[in-house]
C-alpha cells in the first residue's frame, strides 16, 4: 500500500483475482453465537432474495445453509479453550454451475475415523438407499450423541443430490480441522459459461484460503455485487461479530467506516458489467487484539486513478486540524458544480480512525485498475 | 401546516416535523442510499414552515449515526434553520451519547461553521 508496506494488500488482490469467477463468495471465520448465526442467515437470505434464482433453488440453498450452521453450533463439542474463539468456518459461494456451502469446525482426532466412515457410507448410497438409511438412523435416535455427526449429513446429501466433500487437517495430537462441503447444482438454464482452464479442487482451495484467514486474523471475506442491501447485511453481521467489543465508541467507528467504504464502492466503483444492479467488489474484516482492519477492493477506470490518488493523498497529507477545514470545504461545496462531495468520505474515515488511509492501485488491463483501501482502527 | 412523519428503517431516521404540536425531531440512524433524495422533502418542509413559523422552534437532533452524504444535507438544513433564527427564536438540541465524542464534535462542527449556538445534550 502507498506510504506503508502492508502484506494484506496483495492477499486481497490475489483473492479477488481468484474469486472473480464467483458471482458470490461469503467466507466467515469466528465465533458462532446463535445471534450471529441468524445474522449470517439474514445476510445470505438478502443476497439470495436479490439474486435471480428460482424459489425452489433458494429454498434448497437456504435449507442446506441452516443445516450446515446447525451442524457447527450443535455438534462443535470441543471445549472453547481448545478450539479458540474463532472455531467456526462458514462459506457460501456461487460458481457458474453450482452453489457450494462449506463449513469447518474443530473435532477430536479420535472421532475422525468415525466421521470418515460415516461420510463414506453416505456417499456410497444412491437416492433410494439414502432414504432407507435416513429412516434407520432416525429410529436409532442415539446416532448423534455417539459421533457428533447427525442426520444432518444424510439430509444434506439427499437435498443436494450430490456427493459430500470433506477433509480433515490435523491441528495437533488431539484435534483436527474438519471441512465439509455440499454442492448444489443449478438448473441448466441458469448456467453461466465455464472457463474450462480452471479445474482446481474447490475444497482444497478454500482450505488454503482458511489457512491465510487464520494467519492474518480475518473474520469475513465478502465478494459480491455491492448494493445498499448488502451493506445493511454486513453492518448487522459486523455488529454481531463485535458483540464482545465492549466499547461503544469502537463499534460506532467501525460501523461508520464500513458505511463510507461500501457506499464508496456501490456509488463510485466502475464495473465492466453495467447491466446489473450493484458493483462488483470485495470487503475484508480482520481483528487482532482489539485492532480492526477493514479493507475493500473494487475496479476503477484507469483514467480515474490519478484523480482518486490525488484526493486520497490530499487527505493523508493533511494534519487533523487542516483535515477539519478540508471536510468543511467539501461539505459546503455546491453539488451542482460537479463537486459531488469527492473526498468527504475519505476525510471522514481519517477523522474517525485517526489513521492515514492505506491505498493501492494495480492495473489489470488496458481499461481497469484494482483499487484497494485499508483502514485500521484501534 | 401538514405534519411530515417518516418512520425509521435500518438506514433512514425517524422524522417528525409537526408545526401544530411543536415537535421537530430527527432520530436514529441515517445513511440512505440517496441522501439528497431522502432529505429533499425535509428541506422543502422547513422552507415552507419558515414562511409562517411558530414563535419558538425547538429542533431535536437525536441521531445515533449519519454518513458523509447526509452530513451535506444536514448542513443545508442548518443553513435554513439559521436563517429562520435571524427573525424568530430557534433552539437546536444536539443529543450525543456520553462516550461518543465523534457525535459531539460533529454537532460542534455545524455550530461553529454557522456561528449558531447549539444546546449540546449528553445522554447515557
Amino acid at each position: 500500500m502507498e506510504g506503508q508496506s502492508q502484506n494484506t494488500s496483495s492477499f486481497i488482490f490475489d483473492l479477488y483475482s481468484q474469486m472473480k469467477r464467483y458471482t458470490l463468495s461469503y467466507i466467515y471465520r469466528g465465533d458462532l453465537s446463535d445471534d450471529l448465526t441468524s445474522k449470517i442467515l439474514n445476510l445470505a437470505e438478502t443476497t439470495m432474495e436479490n439474486s435471480s434464482e428460482s424459489s425452489s433453488m433458494k429454498k434448497k440453498v437456504y435449507f442446506i445453509m441452516v443445516e450446515s450452521l446447525q451442524n457447527l453450533t450443535r455438534h462443535n463439542q470441543v471445549p472453547q479453550k481448545e478450539a479458540g474463539d474463532n472455531s467456526s468456518f462458514f462459506v457460501i459461494q456461487r460458481l457458474e454451475k453450482e452453489y457450494y456451502i462449506t463449513s469447518g469446525n474443530v473435532v477430536e482426532n479420535k472421532k475422525v475415523d468415525f466421521l470418515k466412515s460415516n461420510l463414506e457410507k453416505i456417499n456410497s448410497l444412491d437416492k433410494e438407499h439414502l432414504k432407507e438409511y435416513y429412516k434407520e438412523m432416525l429410529s436409532q435416535g442415539e446416532f448423534s450423541s455417539k459421533g457428533g455427526a447427525g442426520l444432518g449429513f444424510i439430509e444434506m446429501a439427499r437435498k443436494s443430490g450430490n456427493k459430500l466433500a470433506y477433509d480433515f487437517k490435523k491441528l495437533n495430537d488431539d484435534f483436527s480441522h474438519f471441512y465439509f462441503q455440499t454442492t448444489i447444482s443449478l438448473p441448466e438454464s441458469e448456467h453461466l459459461p465455464v472457463d474450462e482452464n480452471i479445474h482446481e479442487n474447490r475444497l482444497t482451495w478454500l482450505e488454503n484460503v482458511d489457512k491465510l484467514i487464520l494467519e492474518k486474523n480475518l473474520h469475513l471475506i465478502y465478494q459480491v455485487d455491492f448494493t445498499q442491501e448488502s451493506l445493511i447485511g454486513i453492518l448487522s453481521m459486523a455488529e454481531g461479530n463485535m458483540g464482545s467489543t465492549k466499547e461503544l465508541v469502537m463499534r460506532k467507528k467501525i460501523f461508520n467506516v464500513i458505511v463510507e467504504l461500501l457506499q464508496n464502492i456501490y456509488k463510485h466503483a466502475d464495473d465492466p458489467d453495467t447491466t446489473k444492479e450493484g458493483k462488483s467488489g470485495i470487503f475484508v474484516l480482520g481483528e487482532k487484539n482489539g485492532v480492526y482492519t477493514l479493507t475493500t477492493g473494487n475496479l476503477v477506470l484507469n483514467n480515474r486513478v490519478e484523480v482518486i490518488r490525488k484526493t486520497l493523498q490530499e487527505v493523508n497529507d493533511a494534519s487533523f486540524e487542516s483535515l477539519d477545514t478540508l471536510y468543511n470545504r467539501i461539505m459546503m461545496a455546491d453539488e451542482k458544480q460537479g463537486q459531488k462531495g469527492a473526498g468527504l468520505g475519505f476525510a471522514d474515515i481519517k477523522l474517525k480512525s485517526r489513521n492515514n488511509i492505506l491505498f493501492q492501485f494495480s492495473q489489470i488491463n488496458a481499461e481497469y485498475s484494482f483499487f484497494e483501501i485499508q483502514v485500521t482502527l484501534s | 401546516m401538514e405534519t411530515l412523519r417518516i418512520e425509521p428503517t435500518s438506514d433512514t431516521p425517524r422524522v417528525v416535523l409537526d408545526a401544530s404540536g411543536g415537535i421537530f425531531e430527527l432520530s436514529e440512524r441515517c445513511f440512505p442510499e440517496d441522501a439528497t433524495q431522502f432529505f429533499s422533502p425535509i428541506l422543502e418542509w422547513v422552507k415552507n414552515y419558515s414562511q409562517s413559523p411558530n414563535a419558538v422552534t425547538e429542533f431535536n437532533f437525536k441521531l445515533e449515526y449519519y454518513n458523509t452524504a447526509s452530513s451535506k444535507q444536514l448542513f443545508k438544513l442548518f443553513v435554513l434553520l439559521h436563517e429562520l433564527s435571524q427573525k424568530h427564536q430557534v433552539v437546536i438540541n444536539w443529543y450525543y451519547s456520553a462516550s461518543d465524542t465523534d457525535m459531539l464534535s460533529s454537532g460542534e462542527r455545524y455550530s461553529k461553521l454557522l456561528n449558531f449556538p447549539f444546546n449540546m445534550k449528553e445522554v447515557e
